[in-house]
């Protein structure tokens, strides 16, 4: 009778043992390794401990990433403003195109090393990159739709039901899953095999241009565009005036006064492919820029940031030896990458 | 063969044992006090219909409620937590025809204070996509400046100079001087207007009624729906209009089935 017993309990306990095998064995991850490229620092947050990283969810946040389904009209993508062949900007646009016909107020920064970042947009508004896409998607002036909506329009895809079984283990399609695949394609784009790169890993060398270049880079520049993101995620005023939109940047979120006319430092990675720049991208050349620096700071501004208080004074060679570095932070690698492409693996 | 027969047969009995010991344990262990929450909305000590009543605060404005929305967590009877499978956050919505909140697990006893916060806490502000009460789909995030509304109020008042004649309130902040994540202490009082205790006995549950009274936002001394129409982001306004936020609630009846 105890035996009886005994085995009904042992053939239950095999019963539950199989199915935990088959529901495990059903979701087959591919798990990918966040790189941190040589000399490096790790991220200062690591976004992927929760949001573990797999290929099928980057495959996910690409397709995402350049659906138009995720605005309102179906036509707007995050690749319509954010393209790769211009390091993910928005080529040759100062303010890109909404729906409607509308702009943003800002100009589409590249997207790269964002893990690296600890605040997103040029004013640091947004707190954490899974939360990101929540702003171009429900703003009026770039995809104008709502969460909702677009959870409805990608849950009757039968291509996406799939791809979120794969990445997630079931068909459930929520925003969380949703904002953490975007995330996994987002956090990925690493860009860090420009001829700069290769020059710090001993794989090429400066000519004697971008080497004096760099020498006056690093005297001017480095402290803010720091060295090897070219930015050190701080909110600064470079002396800009205030623009026709009013914008007056970092103020807007602190609710400092202290904070008007600052902006998130950006990187110079890939800074020729980003033009025009600034935060409203009125400067359309780098020749423009270090004139910028060199001629047209205004230090009338009580937050001017102290370092460009005293004038920079950098003759014609020494400009054009600076735009020479600042080509070496090209990467043409990251622009042609197939993984990064809609089509490509 | 028989000898290993009984070994795992011994070996069963003892696992059998093991677990119905564990069982008895925490069984011992547990305290089985549960304690039922729902929060009512009144206004001028009716209670709050959305859409189509005209209600009149101190400055003698008239005003109408289309939305109440606001986050409560970290519920506490004597500064000792409470624990519920719900979820960490309750979202209380007026549109609804309930808002509770069930905690079990709680010491027998007679409690002195009830207590909770008001909001989001700031950890939970800056972590990412969450699920369940936290969801973005529950339109309480701000997509612009990352953070969550903790107070969502909207309506209409002829007295206001926004657009639409629109009364909007949307109500956060987690950092530093713009924090508004509000404690909220509550004791309870008996008829005479002394002091009483919130029992917990038993397997009986306990059922504390809470009431928001929407009339606190413009009492004497606060501000006007005229001076203050519209506050949508964290800063110093939404600081003075949350400052209404700890006379907001009070206890209105305790029931022990
Ligand atoms: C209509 C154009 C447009 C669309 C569509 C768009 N973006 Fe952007 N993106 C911008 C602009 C403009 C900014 C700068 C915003 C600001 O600073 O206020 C930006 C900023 C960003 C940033 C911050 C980068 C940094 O360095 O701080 C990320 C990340 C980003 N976008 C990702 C996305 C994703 C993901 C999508 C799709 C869900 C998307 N964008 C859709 C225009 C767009
Ligand atoms: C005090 C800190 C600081 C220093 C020093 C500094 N920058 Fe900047 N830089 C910034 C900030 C902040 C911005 C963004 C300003 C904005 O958008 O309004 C910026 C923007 C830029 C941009 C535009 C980037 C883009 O994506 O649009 C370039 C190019 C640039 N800086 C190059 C330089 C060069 C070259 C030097 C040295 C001559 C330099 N910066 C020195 C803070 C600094």
């Amino acid at each position: 009778m105890k035996i009886k017993y005994f085995f009904s309990i042992l053939l239950l306990w095999g019963f539950a043992c199989l199915f935990v095998f088959f529901t495990e064995s059903n979701v087959n991850y591919t798990p990918l390794q966040f790189e941190i490229p040589k000399g490096w620092p790790a991220p200062p947050n690591n976004i992927f401990t929760k949001n573990k990283l797999t290929e099928e969810g980057f495959q996910l946040g690409k397709k995402l990433f350049y659906d138009g389904r995720l605005s309102k009209d179906g036509e707007v993508s995050c690749a319509s403003c954010h393209q790769q062949f211009a390091a993910f900007s928005n080529y040759d646009h100062d303010f890109s195109h909404g729906i409607n016909n509308s702009f943003t107020k800002r100009n589409a920064p590249a997207l790269m090393n964002l893990a690296w970042m600890t605040s997103f947009h040029w004013d640091g508004a947004i707190n954490h990159l899974e939360v990101q896409p929540l702003a171009p998607i429900t703003a009026s002036n770039e995809m104008g739709e709502q969460l909702d909506s677009v959870l409805l329009k990608i849950r009757k895809d039968s291509s996406y039901k799939r791809m979120f079984k794969a990445a997630f283990g079931d068909t459930v399609i929520s925003s969380q899953r949703m904002l953490r695949a975007l995330t996994q394609f987002t956090g990925n784009l690493v860009s860090s095999n420009s001829k700069y790169d290769k020059v710090k890993r001993g794989e090429a060398n400066f000519t004697e241009f971008e080497k004096r270049g760099y020498e006056t880079f690093k005297i001017y520049c480095a402290s803010c565009h720091k060295e090897p993101l070219f930015t050190d995620n701080s909110f600064r005023n470079n002396g800009q005036k205030l623009n026709r939109l009013n914008d007056i940047g970092r103020a807007a979120i602190s609710n400092k006064k202290e904070d008007s006319l600052k902006f998130k430092v950006p990187s110079l990675r890939n800074i020729e492919l980003s033009f025009p720049y600034m935060h409203d991208g009125h400067l359309y050349s780098l020749y423009q820029v270090i004139d910028f620096y060199r001629n047209d700071i205004d230090t009338a501004q009580t937050s001017l940031d102290p370092s460009l208080k005293r004038k920079i004074i950098l003759s014609e060679k020494e400009k054009k030896e600076l735009i020479w570095f600042l080509s070496t932070l090209t990467d043409s690698t990251f622009i042609k990458n197939k993984r990064y492409a809609p089509d490509g693996k | 063969m028989n000898r290993k027969k009984n070994i795992t047969l011994l070996y069963f009995f003892v696992i059998v044992q093991l677990s119905v010991g564990v069982i008895f344990n925490s069984n011992a262990q547990n305290p089985s006090g549960k304690l039922k929450i729902s929060l009512i909305h009144t206004v001028n000590s009716h209670l709050l219909r959305l859409n189509d009543s005209v209600y009149r605060n101190d400055f003698n404005e008239t005003y109408k409620i289309t939305k109440l929305k606001y986050y409560l967590f970290n519920f506490k009877l004597n500064d000792i937590p409470l624990y519920s499978k719900e979820g960490k956050y309750l979202l209380v919505n007026a549109e609804k025809n309930e808002n509770v909140i069930e905690f079990e697990k709680i010491n027998n006893g007679s409690y002195s204070s009830l207590s909770f916060e008001v909001g989001v806490d700031s950890a939970d502000n800056c972590s990412g996509a969450q699920t369940g009460a936290l969801d973005p789909l529950n339109d309480m995030f701000w997509t612009w400046n990352s953070g969550y509304v903790f107070f969502k109020l909207e309506g209409t008042s002829p007295y206001s100079t926004g657009d639409l004649n629109r009364l909007e309130y949307h109500l956060g902040g987690y950092k530093g001087e713009d924090a508004l994540i509000t404690k909220i202490n509550l004791t309870n009082i008996d008829e005479l207007g002394n002091p009483a205790s919130i029992p917990v006995a038993g397997k009986k549950e306990t059922e504390v009624t809470i009431a928001l009274n929407l009339d606190c936002f413009w009492k004497d001394g606060k501000v006007s729906i005229k001076q203050n129409p519209i506050c949508v982001s964290p800063g110093k306004n939404a600081k003075k209009i949350a400052a209404c936020f700890s006379s907001l609630f009070s206890i209105k009846s305790i029931i022990n089935h």
